[in-house]
């Protein structure tokens, strides 16, 4: 076997910006491929908005993670998987909260119009309303369920993502096999809901059926020292994206605010090239 | 043949508690109310009229025993056989049997509790007929069915017992204690008639089938209820309600009948909807013997709600979502118990614990309608988003200390630059670490895992419980380990204890 490493260096700024001026014709294109064959959920603005089908972008919240995506957002119909580094529970690494916001986001709680409802699958039984409500999610459209073994956890994900009326599912899942993640993602197209899978590291190494796979990495001591208002700082690597590419990171800093409608997720880097390497076997 | 019409009217009350001491499960309330209906089910082979007072203080159930004392053999031996099978359920009752409820309820409530040593027993007393005016005489006034208030208020005036009350002027009395109390005491001493309110009168919405031969064959059963089920949902139409309940009872002798329910989220008429919650109950049943009647009761409805269609609806309509919704929750509600679907709810508790409550979603209480909206403390400040169920004592590594005891600053470290630390106690002495910013950290060990402090934000403390007994005092600390993970730890001040209660996840 013969292993061939090619590096690929940042030459500058300029570098960069040509290769941001390519990625963005390349999109444009794609936007145009997907509107002719009438599929896809593309939107033109960053903000979210509506293709040929019917389906809607959702924002992650943060303007410079949605840049990295294609369509400049989540799409509609879709599973995300956030995987926390650190240790196998996921603890404290921010993957959740990130997740969150999207579901407030797709869900619509922080507008005035028809608000979606949120399911959170909590088999753990550790998701704490008041935080939620911290985070600007509305828990008159919030609902919990707490499953007691896998097999009903598995089942109430799949009805949940198949609901028309639930914008979002979160839910926190150790192990997923092929078949019912298949499942689950055929379920999340049948009614348009967004599932918001946080799972731990180790998962990367697993076959996904999810659209979007991000790492999220704790960046350690926050820029911004304050003695609540504080903030946090994490890296985003986009591990898998389908239409988009992979191999990019983001920093960003999750604003902690503790008025709900302010709640922001920031770009510290625009666009960082982490991924300088790859190998081919 | 007895003469009913000329019988004088006679009330059986009795309220009634588990009998074994110590089993005092947590208050349900929508769980007391079922307890209650299916206990005034059973009752009904002791009177067709059994009623359930809600009033004012326990829950009683009321029978109407009016000429029917004679089948069991007289009042005693009547009050006698209630008790004794009330004991096979290994509850225990207050009973009393007057000429009126009021009467009843007020004998019933005041007789004193009777422990054995198996635990309370069941006691009775029967006011004569033509007594009861003797009988509630030496009775404390609470025994009237009244608001605290108001018994407040008869206290502060020196009256105790229901006789002071009767000697006192009628019109006096309405003007300035209210018109209610007056009308308990003339419901109590009869001079007033109270209609006793069947808890049901008979069932509205219930369909029964018994087959000409026992069914044995599962497609048979399913087909069974599905017609009954059929028939009920028309019947719920045709009058324009809903069933938030439906009770199934299959009877397959020589074993005990099975009985199991569904509910549902909103009020459903619709044969489908209900068919697809009922297979989900009728799948994790089996029957133990051919089945030989069949019973589809609605025993809980409400009115249905008609919302008007769109007409220029795009895709799915509101109403679309919002049905599709209510049978999501349905459905989970009914596979995995209503007790694992939840809405929440934040309460006015500084303790995070209490800061918020969960509802079951199906069969819960409607209070939310009139409750005023809480404000958790949660809401002001940061909260994160997972925690513990029961908050982890956190194993701390102490400081490294130098010869004469005092903490090492910017020694101790090793070859990477990290601090040394040996491994100490669960019961530490509060490191003053969070007084200074900048200043030496410590770690702790978690699942086997080792962190290290790196920053933190607080403390906040939180002081409260007092009133519950058992008093809470705990500073919480935001830390940041040295890998970026954000936690919610305190330090428990009776203890000295660090705990893990939260993961800003």
């Amino acid at each position: 076997m013969i292993l061939y490493i090619c590096i690929l260096t940042v030459a500058g700024e300029r570098a960069v910006e040509k290769q941001l001026e390519n990625s963005l014709t390349v999109d444009s294109l794609r936007r145009c491929i997907e509107r002719l064959e009438g599929g896809g959920g593309c939107a033109d603005d960053a903000g979210g908005g509506e293709n040929a089908n019917g389906n809607l972008i959702v924002s992650s919240g943060c303007a410079g993670l949605d840049r990295l995506l294609p369509g400049r957002g989540f799409r509609r119909g879709t599973l995300v998987e956030w995987l926390a580094d650190g240790d196998a529970n996921c603890r404290g690494s921010g993957a959740a909260t990130l997740a969150a916001i999207v579901a407030k986001n797709a869900c619509g709680h922080n507008t005035t119009g028809e608000a979606k409802t949120l399911v959170v699958v909590d088999h753990r039984g550790e998701f704490y309303p008041p935080g939620a409500a911290g985070l600007g999610i509305d828990l008159k459209r919030l609902v919990v369920v707490q499953p007691e073994n896998k097999a009903d956890n598995d089942w109430a994900l799949d009805q949940a993502l198949r609901c028309p009326g639930v914008g979002a599912v979160l839910a926190w899942q150790r192990q997923i096999d092929g078949r019912t993640f298949r499942r689950l993602q055929l379920a999340a197209e049948q009614s348009a809901a967004v599932g918001l899978l946080i799972r731990p590291a180790a998962a990367r190494v697993e076959p996904s059926w999810a659209d979007v796979r991000l790492l999220i990495e704790p960046l350690g001591k926050a820029l911004t020292m304050g003695r609540w208002r504080n903030k946090r700082r994490v890296r985003i690597h986009l591990l898998r994206c389908r239409g988009g590419t992979s191999g990019r990171s983001l920093d960003v800093e999750i604003g902690n605010d503790i008025n709900n409608e302010t709640h922001t997720v920031h770009p510290l880097a625009e666009l960082v090239q982490a991924a300088a390497s790859c190998r081919a076997v | 043949m007895p003469n009913w019409s000329k019988q004088r009217h006679r009330v059986a009350q009795f309220e009634v508690a588990s009998a074994a001491p110590g089993r005092k499960p947590a208050a349900d309330p929508f769980e007391d109310r079922l307890a209650l209906e299916r206990l005034a089910g059973w009752c009904e082979r002791f009177s067709p009229i059994v009623g359930i007072e809600q009033s004012v203080g326990s829950d009683c159930l009321l029978l109407d025993i009016t000429g029917l004392d004679h089948l069991f053999g007289g009042e005693a031996a009547m009050a006698q056989r209630i008790a004794a099978s009330l004991k096979r359920f290994g509850l225990c009752a207050k009973l009393a049997i007057a000429d009126t409820i009021g009467a009843a309820w007020a004998v019933a409530n005041t007789l004193p509790v009777e422990r054995t040593a198996s635990g309370e027993a069941t006691i009775f007393l029967i006011v004569p007929p033509g007594e009861t005016a003797a009988a509630l005489h030496r009775l404390p006034v609470e025994a009237l069915r009244l608001t605290e208030q108001t018994v407040d208020l008869l206290h502060q005036l020196g009256i105790y017992q229901i006789g002071q009350l009767e000697s006192l002027p009628r019109r006096e009395l309405s003007s300035r204690l209210g018109r209610q109390l007056l009308v308990r005491m003339n419901q109590a001493a009869g001079r007033v008639d109270e209609p006793l309110k069947a808890y049901r009168c008979l069932p509205e919405f219930i369909e029964r089938w018994s087959p000409d031969y026992p069914l044995e064959r599962r497609a048979m059963i399913d087909a069974a209820f599905e017609r009954l089920i059929s028939r009920l949902a028309t019947s719920l139409a045709a009058h324009g309600r809903g069933a938030l309940r439906v009770q199934c009872l299959a009877d397959c002798p020589p074993e005990e009948p099975i009985i199991f329910a569904v509910g549902t989220f909103e009020p459903s008429a619709s044969a489908a909807h209900l068919l697809e919650l009922m297979a989900v109950q009728l799948e994790r049943v089996s029957f133990p013997a051919p089945l030989t009647r069949i019973t589809v009761e609605a025993s809980q409805t409400a009115p249905l709600e008609y919302r008007q269609q769109e007409m220029f609806s795009v895709g799915r309509g509101r109403q679309d979502l919002h049905r599709q919704l209510a049978g999501l929750i349905d459905r989970l509600s009914n596979r995995l118990g209503r007790r694992r679907v939840l809405r929440a709810r934040l309460c006015n508790e500084a303790q995070p614990e209490l800061a918020f409550r969960y509802d079951p979603l199906v069969g819960g209480s409607n209070a939310r309608d009139g409750r005023r909206r809480a404000r958790s403390h949660g809401q002001l400040l940061p909260r994160p988003l997972c925690l513990l169920p029961r908050p982890v004592v956190l194993s701390l590594f102490s400081p490294p200390k130098s010869e004469n005891g005092a903490l090492k600053k910017g020694t101790g470290t090793t070859t990477e630059g990290v601090p040394e630390y040996s491994r100490g106690q669960d019961v530490v002495e509060p490191v003053p670490f969070f007084n200074k910013p900048n200043g030496p950290s410590f770690a702790f060990q978690l699942d086997g895992r080792r962190y290290e402090v790196a920053d933190s934000w607080g403390p906040e403390r939180i002081e409260t419980g007092w009133w519950r007994g058992r008093p809470i005092w705990r500073d919480y600390y935001c830390v940041e380990t040295t890998a970026g993970q954000r936690l919610w730890i305190f330090l428990a001040a009776g203890e000295k204890r660090w705990f893990l209660h939260g993961l800003f996840e």
